[in-house]
């Protein structure tokens, strides 16, 4: 499973790994029904306590996202996962204000933050739709 | 409610007159995995051999499974596995002996456990412990102290010195411990990056005192390193809440501080200036911050 | 420090500083007591030559300790490699050293008692002999990684003593070299120091040969006889014995079976040549105090890096009970040590018919007669020399007091003589133990002790010679012993409690040493009472100095363990 570790954007490790894990559920590079590794195993291959990875484990389970089989392995979800609206609210508006700082400093107004979301969004669903193409190829 | 493995409270040592280790308190539960940080010489492995019974507190108490190591040092040393700091072990001993004798030592030695690491390490039972590289030293030391399960795995500097490989191997070592079996480790580390990875809790200990202590998280959410921009030129760093440490100058400083954020912006403000970004900051900055060697500033 | 020189000698200096302090103490004491016995100018010149000559060397202390203390063999200042410092001034200047500050020693000691008693002492010749001496244990321990080399060579400085003994005239005090004697020794220091400068430049470039260690037949040879032994894994005792075997008894054993080997040997060649005579002999005599001096001692395997003394981390964090690992640890070197003892003994024994071949067949009669003596064995001094004649008295008067005692009294001494080794290895270790821990207070009571012994020597020789005031003399060598057993008592009491009640001792410890006490006190008047004392014909008061050597081994085993405590919980 492709995940990083970053210790200088100020995430917490366990969050990371929440996070990462949400994405590639989201973006179904992880399919319902697969087996995330053993926590020893994600833990041996991140460099991380296993406590941090048992905890992440612990927070998708309870928002959903991995459901747990008694004693034997974490399994993702096959509903979507049912985030409070509250939380998803939150990670939003987090990763929003540090990109409203980052432009700040960089002088961007937000008309020009709000153009280059949309521009980038176009691009992401082109190379989305060439996809298929190339994997036929 | 999980089990207090480690107890020391108020623990008190010095050597010749000077103070090594002064009041300085520490906990551990079973099942995480403990970092002690802190510069040369600031009492980390005073502490640790305090733990195992090698030092005697001056005041203070210091339990270990709830025994005092230096009345009951068998029943202590039995239950746990340590590697020192100087891989202290007789240099006319094969790997192989050490193991026998270790082992002999130890009625919960996992053979097969063993057979395994001195097999992905590559270690050649025939060689004497003198003509082993630094690295190898170390590799051997590890797996003569997690082969018998030990509940309680007590690593002095265990990376220090050592190349990327066999850090890799006592990381691996550390994490086999507290996922399959539960148990508890403390390590001290110099490496920062390591420790905020592999660490649940952490301690730093600063001059023979306790820096700060703490769940990982909750640490380095409460120092954050923040820019801010003033108005005003200033010489030197300005007064700021909470503040440990300054970079930059004039106009922009980059500020490590602690405590509640907007007590710190208040300040910021009141000072005519503004936060222009702010994050977590990292163990490193923390730790320089703290312990590093600047201008006294206003106590935090 | 000006100069790398200056900082050389400054750091051997340094190193070597309360050593210094002990041997000119112990030197000036030692010789005062030869001088003052009258003809004891050859005594009193042993001990010098022992203090400074040719034992205890610094640079064994440089290195590690003696033999088998984790003896580190090669040149300990290594750290002067990375200096910008040629090998020749480095070796060059720390071998002055040695070899100046046994000089040094010795000429100050025996100026002062020359000037104190009046009698002359051999300075020159014996100033030349201890710079050649110094300069050749010097190279033997440092020009070399090879623990061959060093104990082979080392049991070659023998050879000096030798020129020492027959060229010296004790009657009138004096050693004459011929310039012969004087070229042979300029020609060993010079050597010495050119074979040590050689032996350094190669250990400083990093000689390929030197780096793979263990790669020859010797090294070979030590890994089958290893595994001949492996460690046992049942239980932690016989792995902690295995353990102290390894890493010091075995060596022991060793060191003795060679000797005894050597002795037939030497008995064997050295028929018609004096100067070989004279080495056998002095290996038979040197062997038992020199293995008791060297091999008995750091039973608790203290190690030395530098000039800095420390326990290791390894022993001291097993999990083993205090008591039992120092008991261990004595019991094991104790009967290495008994082993290698009694192999030397039996090898001189069995190798005396050997000696048949130092003198003519009536000289060969009268020596086997055991009731020889008088003008006979003054004939054979006069013609062969003493040694042979000192060997069979001694055979004879062994042979008539020991075989002629009973079957239970021969086992009481051999008791006693294994308590003995017992006590003096523990009472070793424990001092060592004490003098890493509490530097200054052990050194202070240890001077202290040294020089109040001393003055009871003074005093009692005094009282013999008649001279002074006999009567507070009398006095004071009346009341001392007592009060020393008092302090005895007291301190081995507050010894006792303090290690019970650290819990260092429990009940059944102590029971084991009261046991041993009682075997060794039964063993004792065993012996006393084969030698013809009994209790009854002893006044009240020496039934009590009678009973002391018991009272000494429940002491140390009490100290014992509490020494090894204080160094395990510092």
């Amino acid at each position: 499973m492709d995940i990083t570790i970053d210790l200088d954007g100020g995430v917490p490790i366990y969050r990371q790994i929440v996070n990462q894990i949400k994405y590639l559920a989201a973006s179904g590079l992880i399919r319902p029904g697969e087996e995330l590794p053993a926590i020893r195993t994600l833990a041996l291959q991140l460099r991380v306590t296993p406590n941090t990875v048992a905890k992440a484990y612990d927070e998708l389970e309870r928002s959903g996202v991995v459901w747990k089989r008694h004693g034997a392995g974490t399994y993702v979800s096959e509903q979507r996962p049912l985030l409070a609206h509250q939380e998803r609210l939150r990670i939003i508006e987090q990763r929003i204000d540090a990109l409203l700082a980052e432009a700040h400093q960089l002088n961007f107004s937000v008309e020009d933050i709000v153009r280059m979301i949309q521009k980038r969004r176009a691009a992401m669903e082109s190379a989305a739709a060439d996809e298929p193409a190339r994997a036929a190829r | 409610m999980s089990r207090i493995i480690v107890d020391v409270d108020g623990l008190c040592r010095s050597f010749g007159g000077k103070v090594a280790l002064d009041r300085v308190d520490f906990r551990a539960t079973e099942g995480r995995v403990y970092g002690l940080v802190g510069s040369n010489g600031a009492g980390k492995t005073t502490l640790i051999r305090h733990l195992l019974g090698l030092l005697r507190a001056e005041s203070g108490k210091v339990r270990v499974f709830g025994f005092d190591p230096v009345r009951d040092p068998v029943r202590v040393l039995s239950r746990i596995g340590y590697l020192s700091e100087d891989r202290d072990m007789p240099e006319w001993m094969r790997i192989g002996e050490l193991m026998a004798y270790t082992r002999a030592f130890h009625p919960g030695w996992d053979e097969a456990y063993a057979n395994e690491l001195i097999g992905t390490f590559g270690l050649d039972l025939s060689t004497r412990i003198k003509e082993l590289s630094k690295g190898t030293r170390a590799q051997a030391g590890l797996v003569a102290a997690v082969a018998h399960r030990p509940e309680l795995l007590i690593l002095d500097e265990p990376s220090t010195g050592l190349d990327p490989v066999v850090r890799r191997d006592i990381l691996d070592a550390i994490v086999r411990a507290v996922a399959d079996d539960g148990r508890t480790v403390i390590f001290s580390s110099h490496l920062l990056e390591e420790v905020e990875r592999m660490s649940d809790h952490i301690t730093m200990i600063h001059d023979g005192r306790v820096m700060l202590s703490g769940e990982i998280e909750d640490v380095r959410r409460h120092y954050r390193r923040s820019r801010v921009r003033f108005a005003d030129y200033f010489e030197a760093p300005p007064r700021l809440d909470n503040a440990f440490s300054f970079e930059g100058g004039g106009r922009t400083w980059s500020v490590i501080h602690g405590g509640p954020f907007d007590e710190f912006r208040a300040s910021v403000v009141s000072l005519g200036g503004e936060v222009v970004d702010s994050r977590d900051a990292t163990l490193e900055e923390i730790f320089l911050a703290r312990a590093g060697r600047h201008e006294p500033l206003e106590a935090a | 420090m000006r100069s790398p020189v200056a900082a050389i000698l400054w750091e051997n200096w340094r190193l070597t500083r309360v050593e210094t302090a002990s041997r000119l103490a112990a030197g000036l004491i030692g010789g005062s007591l030869g001088l003052l016995n009258g003809s004891g100018v050859l005594f009193a010149v042993m001990i010098l030559l022992s203090q400074h000559g040719l034992f205890w060397l610094s640079t064994a202390k440089l290195n590690g300790g003696r033999f088998i203390d984790g003896y580190k063999p090669g040149f300990p200042f290594h750290l002067l490699y990375a200096r910008p410092v040629g090998t020749g001034v480095a070796v060059g200047t720390a071998m002055a050293y040695e070899a100046a500050s046994g000089v040094v020693w010795y000429l100050l000691t025996a100026a002062t008692l020359s000037a104190a008693f009046g009698q002359s002492l051999p300075l020159l010749s014996i100033a030349v002999w201890i710079v050649a001496v110094r300069l050749w244990l010097t190279c033997v321990q440092w020009a070399t990684h090879s623990r061959v080399v060093q104990y082979v060579g080392s049991g070659a400085a023998a050879l000096f003593l030798i020129l020492l003994m027959s060229r010296a005239d004790w009657t009138v005090p004096r050693v004459d070299f011929t310039p012969v004697d004087y070229g042979l020794l300029a020609a060993a220091a010079v050597l010495s120091v050119g074979v040590t400068v050689a032996g350094v430049s190669r250990q400083r470039r990093g000689d390929p040969r030197l780096m793979v260690a263990h790669a020859g037949w010797l090294g070979r040879l030590q890994g089958w006889l290893a595994g001949l032994l492996p460690c046992p894994t049942s239980s932690p005792t016989r792995a902690q014995l295995w353990y102290e075997l390894r890493s010091g008894g075995v060596m022991v054993i060793v060191l003795g079976a060679v000797t005894a080997m050597a002795i037939p040997l030497a008995f064997a060649v050295s028929g018609p040549i004096a100067d070989l005579r004279r080495l056998a002999f002095s290996l038979v005599v040197m062997a038992w105090p020199g293995m008791l001096i060297f091999l008995g001692g750091n039973a608790f395997g203290l190690r030395r890096n530098q000039g800095r003394v420390f326990a290791s981390t390894f022993d001291t964090t097993q999990p083993y009970g205090t008591a039992r690992m120092s008991w261990i640890k004595v019991l094991v070197r104790s009967v290495c040590l008994m082993a290698a003892l009694v192999m030397v003994f039996t090898s001189a024994w069995a190798s005396l018919p050997l000696t048949r071949g130092w003198v003519t067949a009536e000289q060969w009669a009268t020596v086997t007669d055991p009731y020889f003596g008088g003008p006979r064995a003054q004939a054979i001094v006069e013609a062969t020399g003493a040694e042979i004649v000192v060997l069979w008295k001694a055979h004879h008067a062994l042979r008539e007091a020991v075989f002629g005692m009973a079957g239970h009294e021969k086992a009481a001494l051999v008791v006693l003589v294994m308590l003995g080794v017992i006590a003096l290895v523990s009472l070793r270790a424990a001092i060592g133990a004490l003098l890493m821990r509490y530097r200054r207070r052990t050194i202070g009571a240890g001077a202290i002790a040294l020089v109040g012994a001393a003055m009871l020597a003074l005093l009692s020789i005094s009282v013999r010679r008649g001279i002074g005031p006999a009567a507070i003399a009398g006095a004071i060598l009346y009341v001392v012993p007592w009060i020393a057993m008092a302090l005895a008592v007291v301190g081995g009491g507050y010894v006792l409690w303090a290690a019970f009640r650290e819990r260092v001792l429990t009940t059944r410890h102590i029971a084991a040493v009261a046991l041993g006490s009682i075997v060794s006190g039964a063993a004792w008047l065993v012996v006393l009472g084969a030698a013809g004392v009994t209790l009854e014909s002893l006044p009240a008061t020496d039934i009590l100095r009678t009973v002391a050597p018991v009272l000494l081994l429940a002491a140390t085993g009490v100290l014992t363990p509490w020494a090894l405590s204080r160094i395990r919980h510092s």
